[in-house]
């Protein structure tokens, strides 16, 4: 079984699909989805939020009580998961908290999210037959400065050298190649973000890792490439992610070594 | 706003859908077919609570292999470290490996701490108090205003 830091720090995924255009009303879409929505109800309820409808966008967006979030437009499919929390009424007190969505590490979560990704990617193309162009793994996580991975510490400090770490806040994003190979691309598009000292939650980083796959030619979806499509990508993303967490790509020995290598 | 995705930051990069605004933590949109209140402003403080317990239940629940590998590793890259043989890589490994277990331990030991942290500042707010009352009564006392 694979593990992650992502694990350690209540990391969240989501999982995106390119797929070629295609215009379907967004009623269609979710009919196609429909067994999604079936799945999530209960005791004769469907127990989801629709966050979006948009008709100029042809985007439609739902969240399932237990936090999955599928969205879908002419060119997308993604599938996330998100803490869900309501407030729950208690007896002759103020009304508390309570998480709907069960906390677990982020591998179990992407594998779930991969396999909903997955059938939802089934269900889309039986409105017609589509290509994926693109595949993405995004792992999203906020946490405390004290707690940041090494890695991740590395490149906030390797950034900061030119105000000698004096820096307050940040929003850094990246967008970098990291492989070229005869059937694909890889790349990342990497976001750390700080938020001003004063506002209310000063302490707590947004990191925000999308690592991302462009095929050279685009694969048909059925049950058998999007197994094959996924799996790999999987492995691939969590292999990047850990690299970044160890934080050896923004040693600046290391990078002196290689660049005069 | 937060967004779920790098990508939802620059639709056109990404692979998520075209929305400006993906929904905050816990937050419900006008159309929800279910009402689950929302909580904007509360969202983000909540869910680095939520996140910091949930990421605490997932490290607690680390299996005992996983952190033997994970000593035996460590072992091995301070011998070499002793040795003088560590290569920078390494050493930054060795780094990512203490983080990892500092986890594992704040998972198995931090509700714990941050009780006692708790029962710290409180214990420090009380000797604050009664410094701060005794100055008072000092004042007032009849030495004092004499």
């Amino acid at each position: 079984m694979l593990i992650s830091w992502c694990d350690k720090l209540a990391s969240v995924p989501t999982i995106g699909l390119k797929l070629n255009f295609h215009y379907s009303p967004l009623d269609e879409i979710l009919e196609a989805l429909s067994p999604v929505i079936d799945a999530a109800s209960k005791n004769d309820k469907s127990r989801l939020n629709l966050s979006q409808y948009d008709v100029s966008l042809n985007a439609v967006a739902f969240t399932t009580h237990d936090g999955f979030r599928y969205a879908a437009d002419s060119t997308k499919l993604t599938v996330g998961f998100e803490h869900m929390l309501r407030t729950r009424v208690v007896s002759g007190g103020p009304p508390v908290m309570e998480m709907l969505s069960r906390p677990l590490p982020y591998t179990a979560l992407l594998e779930e999210v991969a396999d909903r990704l997955g059938k939802a990617a089934l269900l889309i193309n039986a409105i017609k037959p589509r290509t994926v162009a693109r595949l993405g793994i995004v792992s999203l996580t906020k946490v405390s400065e004290d707690d940041i991975p090494p890695g991740v510490r590395q490149l906030v400090k390797y950034l900061g050298r030119p105000w000698r770490q004096e820096v307050e806040s940040y929003t850094y994003r990246v967008v970098a190649r990291l492989e070229d190979d005869r059937d694909h691309l890889d790349r990342c598009i990497y976001t750390v973000e700080k938020p001003d000292p004063g506002s209310d939650d000063d302490d707590i980083m947004t990191l925000n890792f999308d690592w991302q796959r462009l095929f050279k030619s685009e694969h048909a979806i059925s049950e058998k490439t999007v197994e094959e499509l996924l799996r790999p990508a999987q492995r691939a993303a969590l292999s990047q992610f850990e690299e970044l967490a160890e934080g050896s790509q923004f040693d600046e020995d290391i990078i002196r070594d290689r660049v005069s290598a | 706003m937060r967004t779920l995705s790098a990508t939802a930051l620059a639709p056109d990069e990404g692979v998520g859908p075209s929305t400006a605004s993906p929904p905050a933590v816990g937050q419900v949109a006008a159309t929800s077919m279910s009402s689950i209140p929302t909580f904007t402003g509360y969202d983000r403080q909540v869910y680095a609570i939520e996140s910091r317990r949930a990421g605490r239940i997932n490290a607690a629940s680390v299996s005992d292999e996983e952190i033997e590998a994970l000593l035996r590793e460590r072992q091995r890259l301070l011998d070499k470290k002793f040795d003088e043989t560590l290569s920078r890589r390494e050493s930054n490994r060795l780094e990512y490996v203490r983080w990892s277990l500092a986890r594992v331990e704040d998972a198995r030991t931090g509700e714990a701490l941050d009780a006692l942290e708790n029962f710290a500042e409180q214990y420090k707010q009380f000797h604050d108090d009664v410094v701060a009352l005794a100055d008072q009564i000092t004042q007032q006392s009849p030495a004092s205003r004499r």
